[in-house]
Order: C-alpha cells, then structure tokens, then sequence
C-alpha cells in the first residue's frame, strides 16, 4: 500500500453509492480485490464509473501494480493492439468474454495472461492515462502516487470539498478530469455516487434530487448541453459549485452561468488542466469570473506559472507534474521527476497575476473536452490508406481533413475517423486538393489548410 | 418525404445508423451510437428537418423513438 491509498483509506467518513440499488460502501466494504505477485506489473482496467468499476480501481490503487486506465467503448482492435503492444499481466474488460493469450480467473473476475514475461516498471509509476481517451493511443502519461494526492489535495481544498458533500461521478475516469472528481472527493468528501447516468438522461436529475448533488462538473460540451435543456430555468437548492475544465468555455456561456451562480449562491470554477498535470494546474475564483473574463485564473497552491520569453508558452512547475511518456513498454523503467511541464498553450499574464491562453503550440484539437493529437491521426490515416493525408483542427469543433489522391473518397476517411476513432460525423470535415501547400522550408502549411476550410 | 421519412432520415443521420434499425422500441443510450452527443445532434436535425424548436424539456424526454413521435405530436407533426 501506498501514500496514496493510506490517505484514501484514512477518509472513514467515504461511502461510495451504488446509483441503481442506493446501497452504500465503505472502502472496506468494497471488499477489494487482491492481487498475490511478487513484481509489479500492469494492469489494464476498461473500466466505466459503475460501483463495480470504482472496487477495481482502488483494488490496483491499493496492490502494488500499475492501473493503466482506459475506455471500455475503445474499439477491439485498438484494444488488442495495445495489449499486444503492453502485454500487461492483467486485463479487467467486461465487454469481452475471450481475449487471445488470456486466461478468465474466475476467482478474480478478470483476465491474466498465460505467458510469464515480466518488463521492468520504475518503482514511482502508479497510474497510465491516455493522452487521448478515444484514439487508443499506444501513449500514455506517466504518474505516480504523489501525484495523484496532492494534485487530489490541492483541488479539494481549491474547491473547499466538504465532508458532507454528495459528488455524482458524471465524467469517465479514464478521463483525467473525471478522475479528479473521484480522487479529490475521495481525500475528504462524505458519499461518491457511482454513476453512468450522463445529463441528458432524466435519471440523473432525479438522482441529483434523491441523493441531494453538492456539485457537476463538464466540459465544454456539457454546458452547450446544460443550456440547451434548460439547466439555468431551475434551481437545484443541494448543490454548491460547479465545474468546468477540459478546454475553452465561450466566453459568452461563462457568463450565462456566471450569472446564474450569483444569483443562486452557487460557486462557479473555470479550469485548466492536462492529463500531463494528473488533472489540475489553474482554477479561476468565481468571485473573479466576470471580472478576468476567459482567464484561466491562477495556479494551483503547490504549483507555479511561467511564461517562455521566447515563444510565449505557458510553463507550470509542481508536484502534480508527470513522470513523462510511455510509448513502449521499455518506458516503463524510468520516472522523470523534473516537476515542469510545457504546456503547449501561449499564454499571458495581467497586472493582477491572472493568466489568458491566447494559443497553442501543439497540433492538437479537443473535441468534447478529450484532446485528439492530429499528428497521430495524420499518420494512421496515411497508413491505413497508404496516401498522404493532412489534418486540421477547426475552433476546437471540428476536425478538418485533406487529401489528395483522386483513388480515395470521402467515406473511407470518415468510416476510419467514425469507426476506430469514434467521431462524430458532425464533427468531420473533408476536402480533396490537388497539392498540398507548403512553407517556404517545405513542410506543410497547415495555416494555408485552415484558410481553404474558411 | 413522409413525416415517418423525414423522422427516419433524422435519426440515422445523427446516430450514423441503417434506417432499419429505427424502430420505436430504440432508447437513449441502449445502443453506443446514441450517446448524448450524436443526440444533441439529433435535436438540431429534428429542429432543421420539421422546422419547429423543441421546448428544453423535450431534449431530455426525447428518450426513444417512439417519445420522439409523440413530442412532435405536440407540434403538428403527426406519424
């Protein structure tokens, strides 16, 4: 057992609910699993945010073992070609009933593969998150205990969780978002509701009301959602705050909410975060929200700020700060403990200490508050296809796709994009050019891509 | 089209599924193609296709293909 578990397990008060039976557990209770090896090793955990989902979790939080989680709606062929890649000792995946080269344990309830081979983990890594929840990125982000509770401990006093405080798990725990909810609420917060009932399902707000919800949290996505339901025509007298992380919110929609948290007594967080800070860097005070418009606010207690003078990139330092990437499994063996991350976001800071982002380095787009790395689809497309193609993001909405060769067509692509990357078709654009422009230096001018889409 | 066309023609194309498997019994989140962002999609092709702008209630009571029927009842538009 580690630091992190040890605090877990010294929250007494911590009931974890059972949204469909209502019954409620203890961490003892939860009659975790446990696993006899004499090395750590990975476990893959496909896992939703159901009772049953969250005992596995603390089950490998608390054994010495690695938690490599991930979306149990991947694609089966992404999945078996990360287990090829990984081949972790373990794998928990209800969705499968046979995985190749893997026994079912039915005294465990999970798989455990047939072949002894061991690879050599540092002994800091704790937890695998993907850089992308949905493209079954063999890259993971690296994290250790540490990590993980004072990124937990920081948010929980941020937010001023309360040992009364009813917190539904209503983001996947893959996500490091979601995670947070689960991990920060778990240090000091009194009942977790396990939960896959999203908002646009009428269980939810019936279950907010039984269970009397102290907050939500969302992406941006979730407050399109929210407002277009009609969140703010009503008043929800349990809850106390609200959240939102996971990419830019409109300015226009902050204030709506902003608005609306005022005048109910309700606190409303801006956030920023990466999965490559376990979850939070910078949160913004709702008392500020109107005043610092758009701002990411300031960072965490145990975190700093800094911006590159050269290029204008956003750099924070704290101990929430990842142990870098995997990629294959021979990255297993080291944990980088630099405690710096390049955030890949241009940012500034006002006279008053808070911090705007009014740009990004990196080629990512986030669609749905999950980070699609475009380079990554660039080069399996081109793969699968065996021609050149060029991606785009396009306002953090849409994903903007180019080809040249007159043999593909537009549904090859998007067959791809909707069946192995689970996009939505809403969300793709497609083009055919002649030749793709080019930079003076010769490399793609993604610039010029963006300027044929508008 | 038919009204029963143009239903049909809403949800496949927001769930990315064959028309045939749009039947009544179809519920919000029973199959992985109607997650709550292809049916935030759905809303704005029902809206677009019949022309009219679903009260916020009727998102979330919008829970299968039958309830979709009987909310655009409430609108004139008749199966």
């Amino acid at each position: 057992m580690g630091i992190f578990f040890d605090f877990i397990n010294a929250n007494e008060t911590l009931k974890y609910v059972d949204e469909h039976s209502e019954k409620e557990y203890s961490i003892h209770d939860l009659d975790l699993v446990e696993f006899e090896d004499p090395n750590k090793e990975l476990v893959f955990a496909y896992l939703d945010n159901s009772i049953q989902a969250i005992r596995w979790f603390w089950s490998i939080v608390k054994s010495k073992h690695v938690v490599v989680l991930l979306s149990e709606n991947l694609d089966e062929k992404l999945k078996s070609t990360l287990e090829v890649n990984y081949l972790p000792k373990y794998i928990i995946d209800y969705k499968r009933d046979t995985i190749l080269n893997y026994e079912q344990s039915k005294q465990m309830g999970c798989f455990v593969k047939k072949m002894h081979n061991s690879v050599v983990i540092n002994e800091n890594i704790k937890l695998l998150l993907s850089t992308s929840g949905t493209t079954g990125s063999p890259k993971f982000v690296k994290l250790s205990e540490t990590n993980i509770l004072t990124n937990a401990l920081d948010i929980s006093q941020y937010l001023n969780i309360q040992n009364t405080d009813v917190v539904p798990l209503n983001l996947p725990i893959y996500y490091s978002y979601g995670l947070s909810i689960l991990t920060s609420n778990a240090v000091i917060g009194n009942r977790v509701v396990c939960s896959n009932t999203d908002i646009l399902n009428r269980l939810f707000w019936e279950n907010l009301d039984r269970f009397k919800y102290s907050s939500l949290a969302g992406v941006p996505m979730v407050y399109e959602m929210l407002d277009r339901i009609g969140f703010r025509k009503k008043k929800y007298p349990s809850l106390r705050y609200i959240t939102q992380a996971g990419g830019k919110l409109s300015n226009e929609l902050i204030l709506k909410f902003a608005d609306y948290s005022f005048e109910n007594n309700l606190n409303f967080y801006v956030m920023y975060g990466a999965t490559e800070a376990t979850a939070r860097m910078s949160y913004l005070e709702p008392s500020q929200i109107k005043n610092k418009l758009g701002s990411i606010g300031k960072p965490l207690k145990s975190g700093t700020f800094s911006i590159n003078q050269e290029n204008g990139e956003l750099q924070y330092c704290g101990p929430n700060v990842f142990g870098g990437y995997v990629e294959s499994p021979t990255d297993l063996d080291s944990f980088d403990q630099s405690n710096c991350l390049n955030t890949g976001d241009i940012a500034q800071v006002d006279q008053d200490g808070f911090y705007f982002i009014t740009g990004r380095i990196k080629r990512i787009v986030k669609l749905f508050g999950l980070r699609i790395n475009l380079d990554e689809i660039e080069h399996y497309l081109s793969n699968e296809l065996h021609s050149s193609i060029k991606c785009i993001g396009i306002d953090d909405k849409k994903i903007g796709v180019f080809y040249c060769d007159v043999d593909l067509n537009n549904s090859k692509i998007n067959e791809i994009l909707i069946g192995i990357f689970k996009l939505h078709i809403s969300t793709i654009v497609i083009n055919r050019i002649d030749k793709y422009p080019v930079t003076l230096n010769g490399k793609t001018d993604y610039n010029e891509l963006s300027r044929i889409i508008k | 089209m038919t009204n029963t066309d143009k239903l049909e023609t809403a949800f496949s194309e927001a769930l990315m599924i064959e028309k045939s498997l749009i039947i009544d019994d179809l519920t919000y989140q029973s199959i992985p193609e109607w997650d709550s962002i292809s049916h935030m999609v759905l809303i704005s092709e029902l809206e677009s296709m019949f022309d009219i702008s679903l009260d916020t209630e009727d998102v979330i009571d919008m829970s299968s293909v039958l309830k979709a029927k009987e909310i655009l009842n409430k609108y004139d538009i008749l199966f």
